[in-house]
């Protein structure tokens, strides 16, 4: 019993952070990295219903889901394109000062993520009013009119859905790395344990990609 | 460390290339037929963000294998179900 209680300890002295289930912290890092990726995998799937959609209507009623794109605020778009990848590069430069112990610049990049990706919601929802007081619901008044009505309406379909799913899954990530910068503050990772600040990274850069592969086929390809 | 930070702020800068590219791109008349091409960017974006931000080339076996897994299913879902609309010849209805 006596020796049971040391090799704990000592084990905890060695590995804090690692569970009874896994072998090592190596196997929990990989456990946990692997899980993440597998929750993108099928994330990847569900974005995919959504291009599908896009792909299927755009190629039955081509003028007037372009037309509908033509409608869109492209100045928005791009803004919140530049800011998402410049949040990509600030989380993944904290995650590099996490991994070399600098709490301090980890929970400052926390913060400067969290604020990148709280404007990139600001701008969506002022977009989402001009939309609107622009008549472009696809329901009752709807500003495009004539032949093209049909494919515009199943256009702005297809984007409030999109960008709504979108930012449920940004305003989760703005979570998510605010409580990564809580527990830095609380000396979580003051050892260099690093596992949960680059398992919030893989989500946080994959709603990155989502906007990425979300932006041309809303703001661009329909503006000929 | 040094060359961790170095390696985030060089493709941080391709990425933004790549995307003003992209917009540039999106300016040039291009029929409306192909302006498909223009998710293109993104693409080469997403591989450039999975290997570097998301470091997939020093992941775990399995969450490799999870990512190409996904990418997989996703050319499947989309390419099992355009074959349809771009294959289908639509016939005038004659009196």
């Amino acid at each position: 019993m006596h020796f049971q209680n040391t090799a704990l300890s000592m084990s905890e002295e060695i590995a804090p952070h690692t569970h009874f289930q896994y072998s090592d912290a190596d196997h929990q890092a990989q456990t946990a990295l692997s899980g993440m990726w597998l929750f993108l995998a099928s994330e990847v799937l569900f974005f995919g219903g959504l291009i599908l959609t896009w792909m299927f209507c755009r190629h039955w009623q081509l003028a007037g889901f372009d037309a509908g794109a033509r409608e869109t605020v492209l100045w928005i778009g791009t803004t919140n394109l530049v800011l998402l990848v410049t949040s990509s590069f600030v989380y993944s430069t904290g995650l590099a000062f996490a991994e070399a112990r600098n709490t301090r610049r980890l929970i400052q990049c926390c913060l400067v993520t969290m604020a990148l990706g709280t404007l990139f919601l600001l701008l969506k929802f002022y977009e989402w009013r001009i939309d609107l007081s622009e008549d472009l619901f696809p329901s009752g008044n709807f500003k495009v009119t004539g032949p093209d009505a049909g494919g515009a309406r199943m256009f702005w379909s297809f984007y409030f859905v999109s960008t709504a799913l979108h930012a449920l899954h940004m305003i989760i990530g703005v979570g998510l790395v605010g409580w990564v910068a809580v527990e830095a503050r609380r000396g979580a990772f003051a050892d260099g344990w690093s596992t949960p600040i680059e398992v919030v990274g893989l989500y946080w850069s994959f709603v990155d990609i989502v906007w990425i592969v979300l932006y041309p086929i809303i703001y661009l390809v329909g503006r000929g | 460390m040094r060359q961790r930070h170095r390696l985030n702020l060089l493709l941080w800068t391709a990425l933004l290339v790549v995307a003003g590219l992209e917009f540039a791109g999106s300016r040039l008349s291009i029929p409306v037929d192909a302006r498909s091409v223009l998710t293109l960017p993104a693409v080469v974006m997403t591989v450039m963000i999975a290997l570097g931000y998301m470091r997939l080339r020093t992941a775990p076996h399995i969450a490799r294998g999870f990512a190409i897994a996904g990418m997989f299913w996703l050319i499947v879902l989309l390419g099992l179900a355009m074959i349809d609309p771009l294959t289908r010849v639509v016939f005038a209805v004659t009196k």
